[in-house]
């Protein structure tokens, strides 16, 4: 037998592994003819070929003959609707040799290969991806330009199906050393954004790493700490997140890029509202929409001025919030911002609940509904049906409001939405409790704060023990209940929990303590109409009538569709003496009082109030209002 | 065509061609060249007549709105009523316009109307459409006279939108489905404990024993150059780690037969 075979089978034998593949692959293109060696080189070129793609890259017509024997060799394989291709493992052999030992001709075939690819349809991905490929192979000097604005413009317009195949292609050579420096640069931060994308947190931050060697792009490299900000929030590491933010703010700011400074700042904004820092958030916001002002950037001022209404909501400051919400909304519609404008009309939907207007808020939430619905947001379509929950059990609807609650628990759980999830069993935990289903209540509120455990979510954790607190006042348990308060203020000091505190450290008349929780509430600052109602309370069972009826009046100038406020401003007034007014007061506010519980309050304030300040006129007739409204309602 | 060995590979397709199939979803697993892409041939001829089937090159598939559209044409467009409803139903929802559009067949409309639903969209928003058409599309399937099997390769070179429909949506539709039948190959392959339990995954490591390269080496029309065959054909398969790429890659520089 030839020897030509024993010395291949000893060759191989003698190698190492890496060598055997390539004197496999060496042993084949000595059988073949010059024609054809040289045409599996230039069919190595592209990712896929038929007849006409090679003579291009080859740079002369191959014979039929040759074409038809090319394609059946063992490693040319079929390539669907396209023509073939050489096999991975032999193409790779076949360019790292061809780059090792003859570059110039790599190049020239890719500089080939570009030429035919750039004649063919360039809105089809897979010849633009091509031309961009070849380009950088073959050295273009447009070809690194192309590459960065087409990544861009990919990643901007959600098509990240062509940008993760443009990533995938250009990574190739960048990985085997043949293509370096600025592009591999820009080929990291964009597949490092499509890890972002489908939450491979690990992968991006190890493509961010390898962008971030290339120091020279100064663009680049704040970019690139944006993004690792953005990984850090995603993994709930706000300290991490808040220094890669300002970081790459100040790299921004050197560099004059006024957009990605105010992109940052609005980051910084996100962290500090995650972290309930709702004044520091409110003034990041602000900062950053006056550049995206400056820079007539309309969807980064409308973000900024929604986000400033959410932080004027959260510190209950329900009037500025509803401007911002307005204005926001107006710029949404005039972008076209569908998701923009449905959020607007929502937290619109979620102001008018505060502020007890139950008919607008209505009318809100299911416009925002609607869009939702129409958008397939199913995230934020809970969470309105949810608003609308809470809207009919603040009327005291309980069935409606356990429907809509039920079917926003559905969707949550459907998309896998946990702190949705767990929002949905606090409100169905308190809708339990205003029906007087205690136990259920408490157990209902466990699971919710569970689940807040387990998502890291501690100051939502502490809203669950904070309504369990009020479960209980209203049960008139007062030890669980200050022992929930104190649970709660000790994991997030809210306002809210020091305002329900001094409630009942005055139901139990202990009134220094009751002072030291109002003066904490008032250095907090947010909730001012809670605040002013509590000292209102306050004044009351001091026997500071007048002062009663100047805090309660101010706390219903803020609140006046509140029946609640309305209704102990009623009582202060009966207090100083203005029998006529306060009855005409307790007429209007009853018919914005719906649930049991206000009912029951108002009915031990106007006892507490005869036992303080000795039968006033006109106790009974209020009392009888009461009642009467409680019993027809 | 000719393979060398991966019998129990070949015997686990055989069983999901079985009527009483119990484990749907039948994954390859191999490196680069150990023959994925030759077994999923393979078992493509297996297939007889009375079986659908559908093969998928991941490669060259962008997005899952292709699969579907390869499906319609391949199985014609009759059998997805249900999908082209849904198709219309999404379009009208979103007010979405596909008239005017002068393209004729049912073919071309559905890949219009498909078209105009994912353009401009988030991948939240194409995912939760994908799960609405997949639904329709599998309810069509599973209405079918006959199983079908659907063959995917190259699984690690498809997208991550593909690859999450694939993972998802698809073969959670699979695990419940009586006509679907799925071989997926590739370098990586999908993992999820959803549909775990009718999931059979055999990994390829290579043919290593030379006997079994002997009815390959005659379908090719060659001789092994050395006296004693076998010998010089197990030192090829040692020095080559089994790996049928490189080894056919080699016999097809052996001698032809005169």
């Amino acid at each position: 037998m030839n020897d030509k075979y024993q010395d291949f089978l000893s060759e191989l034998q003698n190698a190492n592994e890496s060598e055997r593949d390539w004197l496999v692959m060496e042993f084949s293109l000595q059988n073949l003819s010059e024609v054809l060696r040289q045409a599996v080189l230039a069919a190595a070129i592209p990712h896929w070929f038929d007849h006409a793609y090679l003579n291009a890259v080859l740079g002369f017509p191959l014979k039929d003959e040759d074409f038809s024997a090319l394609t059946e060799l063992s490693f040319v394989e079929v390539f669907p609707e396209r023509g073939f291709n050489v096999h991975e493992r032999s193409r790779n052999l076949l360019l790292d040799y061809l780059w090792k030992n003859n570059k110039a001709r790599y190049q020239k075939l890719s500089k080939q290969a570009s030429a035919f690819c750039k004649k063919q349809d360039q809105t089809i991905a897979a010849w633009r991806v091509e031309s961009i490929y070849h380009g950088l192979l073959a050295n273009h000097t447009t070809a690194k330009d192309s590459f960065i604005e087409q990544g861009l413009n990919w990643l901007n317009r959600f098509q990240h199906d062509s940008l993760e195949h443009l990533t995938q292609v250009v990574l190739a050579p960048v990985n085997s050393g043949k293509l370096s420096g600025e592009v591999a640069a820009w080929a990291a931060f964009l597949q490092a954004q499509i890890d972002i994308l489908y939450s491979r947190y690990s992968s991006a931050r190890d493509f961010l790493q390898l962008t971030l060697k290339q120091k020279n792009n100064k663009f680049l490299v704040s970019s690139c700490i944006k993004s690792l900000g953005d990984i850090h929030s995603h993994l709930a590491e706000y300290d991490q997140a808040r220094h890669c933010y300002q970081q790459a703010q100040s790299i921004f700011r050197q560099n004059k890029s006024r957009s990605g400074e105010a992109e940052c700042i609005r980051a910084l904004a996100s962290i500090h509202r995650i972290l309930s820092e709702y004044s520091l958030a409110r003034d990041c916001y602000q900062q950053a929409l006056t550049i995206f002002q400056q820079e007539l950037d309309p969807w980064g001022e409308a973000n900024c001025i929604q986000g400033l209404g959410e932080m004027h909501g959260f510190l209950g400051e329900y009037s500025q919030a509803q401007d911002c919400f307005q204005q926001a909304l107006i710029i949404n519609r005039q972008i076209r911002n569908f998701l923009g404008t449905a959020s607007c009309t929502q937290y619109l939907g979620d102001v008018s609940k505060n502020l007890a207007e139950y008919d607008q808020a209505q009318d809100y939430y299911q416009q925002a509904l609607t869009i939702y619905q129409q958008i397939k947001d199913p995230l934020d379509e809970a969470n309105c049906i949810q608003g609308l929950g809470d809207v009919s059990r603040n009327l005291a609807e309980y069935d409606q409001a356990q429907d809509y609650y039920q079917q926003a628990l559905a969707i949550h759980q459907q998309i896998k939405d946990r702190l949705g999830e767990a929002n949905c069993l606090g409100c169905l935990s308190v809708l339990h409790g205003a029906q007087q289903k205690i136990e259920l209540a408490a157990i209902t509120l466990d699971q919710a704060a569970q689940l807040y455990e387990e998502i890291n979510n501690k100051n939502s954790k502490s809203f669950c023990i904070g309504n369990l607190g009020v479960l209980y006042l209203h049960q008139k348990q007062f030890g669980p209940a200050l022992l929930a308060f104190n649970q709660a203020i000790e994991i997030f000091p809210h306002v809210n929990f020091y305002q329900n505190r001094s409630e009942l450290y005055m139901q139990i008349e202990d009134y220094p303590a009751a002072q030291a929780d109002i003066k904490q509430a008032e250095l907090i600052g947010a909730y001012s109409a809670y605040t002013l109602l509590i000292k209102a309370e306050y004044a009351l069972w001091q026997q500071q009538a007048l002062q009663a009826v100047e805090f309660s009046q101010q706390a219903l100038a803020e609140r006046p569709a509140d029946g609640n406020v309305r209704a102990f401003f009623a009582l202060t007034l009966l207090a100083d003496g203005q029998a006529q007014l306060a009855r005409a007061e307790m007429e209007q506010a009853l018919t914005a009082i719906y649930q049991k519980h206000e009912f029951d309050y108002l009915l031990d304030a106007l006892n507490k109030l005869t036992r303080i300040y000795g039968h006033l006129a006109e106790v009974d007739v209020l009392r009888g209002q009461i009642l009467n409204r409680y019993q027809t309602r | 065509m000719s393979i060398a060995n991966y019998k129990e590979h070949r015997k686990a397709f055989s069983a999901l061609l079985e009527a009483d199939c119990s484990k749907p979803i039948l994954l390859f697993k191999g490196e680069s060249g150990t023959g994925k892409s030759t077994l999923m041939e393979h078992c493509r001829t297996q297939i007889q007549q009375d079986i659908h089937q559908v093969s998928v090159d991941l490669r060259s598939t962008t997005n899952a709105m292709q699969i579907f559209l390869q499906t319609g044409r391949r199985l014609s467009w009759d059998c997805f009523d249900n999908f082209q409803l849904q198709v219309g139903e999404l379009n009208r929802q979103f007010n979405i316009n596909v008239n005017g559009n002068t393209q004729a067949g049912v073919g071309n409309m559905i890949n219009v109307e498909l078209k105009a639903l994912f353009d401009n969209t988030t991948p939240d928003q194409r995912a939760e459409r994908y799960s609405t058409l997949t639904n329709a599309w599998a309810e069509d399937i599973n209405k079918l006279d006959h199983p079908c099997v659907l063959l995917f390769d190259v699984y690690e070179q498809a997208s991550s939108e593909i690859k999450n429909w694939i993972d998802g949506d698809f073969l959670g539709c699979v695990a419940d489905s009586q006509k679907m039948r799925v071989v997926i190959a590739g370098k990586s392959v999908p993992e999820s404990f959803g549909w775990n339990h009718c999931c059979e995954l055999k990994k390829l490591y290579g043919v290593h024993e030379a006997e079994e390269w002997l009815p390959v080496i005659q379908a090719m029309g060659r001789i092994v150059p050395a006296q004693n065959p076998i010998d010089f054909l197990a030192g090829i398969c040692l020095a080559l780690n089994g790996n049928p790429a490189a080894i056919v890659k080699a016999i097809e520089n052996f001698p032809r037969i005169q």
